[in-house]
């Protein structure tokens, strides 16, 4: 079976409940497209005053 | 797939009658939350105005969801997906009202919900959007906290477990 790279928060544990988790929650790019502007908001009031 | 094969139910015979009632009830608020969560949608994606199908819907979502005895058949009939539905950000990237986050969050707090539930619903990956988020409130996103880390550990406990 392949080995695929773990995230570091669930490294520890075997690869059945690795995929396990994936499956119920995701990969976190399902509702990324939502988070992309709160980065540019948070830049820009860091830079903007 | 495991979830797919889930035999549909185990409540004894003499119940049927009134779960199929009960079925039926929870079917129908499925259909008007689903279009409620569209025509919302649509309003949003169309810049016409605020999105307030969801809202006038809300109190009798709250009232269904707040019935104990009513736990099982909601989990059953995957009104978690529905409940998903509603928590998704909007096609501008915004939030859900927060009356709207605050009955739902402190509904999933109160359901039974096992593994098969959050894999037939794909409720966890919008609880992940809430814990990432920076937009939601701090209560809010306690409260999905609390509720990822309930459901992941049945996953990395022990082993055989989930299934239930």
């Amino acid at each position: 079976k392949q080995e695929r790279l773990k995230p570091t928060e669930i490294s520890g544990i075997d690869s059945e409940k690795v995929d396990e988790l994936y499956d119920i929650f995701g990969d976190g790019e399902e509702y990324a497209w939502a988070l992309e502007g709160e980065e540019e908001d948070a830049e820009n009031e860091e830079s903007g005053r | 797939d495991r979830a797919l094969k889930k035999p549909k139910m185990k409540r004894r015979k003499g119940e049927e009658d009134l779960t199929n009632d009960e079925d039926e009830l929870i079917q129908i608020l499925k259909n008007q939350m689903d279009e409620a969560a569209k025509k919302d949608v649509e309003l949003n994606e169309n810049n016409q105005g605020i999105a307030i199908n969801k809202i006038q819907l809300l109190p009798k979502v709250t009232d269904i969801l707040s019935k104990a005895n009513l736990a099982e058949v909601i989990l059953d009939n995957n009104l978690l997906a529905e409940v998903r539905q509603w928590l998704e950000p909007l096609p501008d990237a915004s939030l859900p009202s927060y009356e709207i986050q605050k009955t739902l969050f402190a509904a999933l707090l109160k359901l039974p919900i096992s593994t098969n539930h959050l894999r037939e619903s794909g409720i966890g990956k919008v609880l992940l959007f809430y814990q990432k988020s920076k937009r939601v409130e701090p209560k809010i996103k306690r409260v999905a906290d609390k509720l990822i880390s309930d459901w992941t550990r049945p996953i990395i406990g022990a082993s055989d477990n989930y299934r239930d």
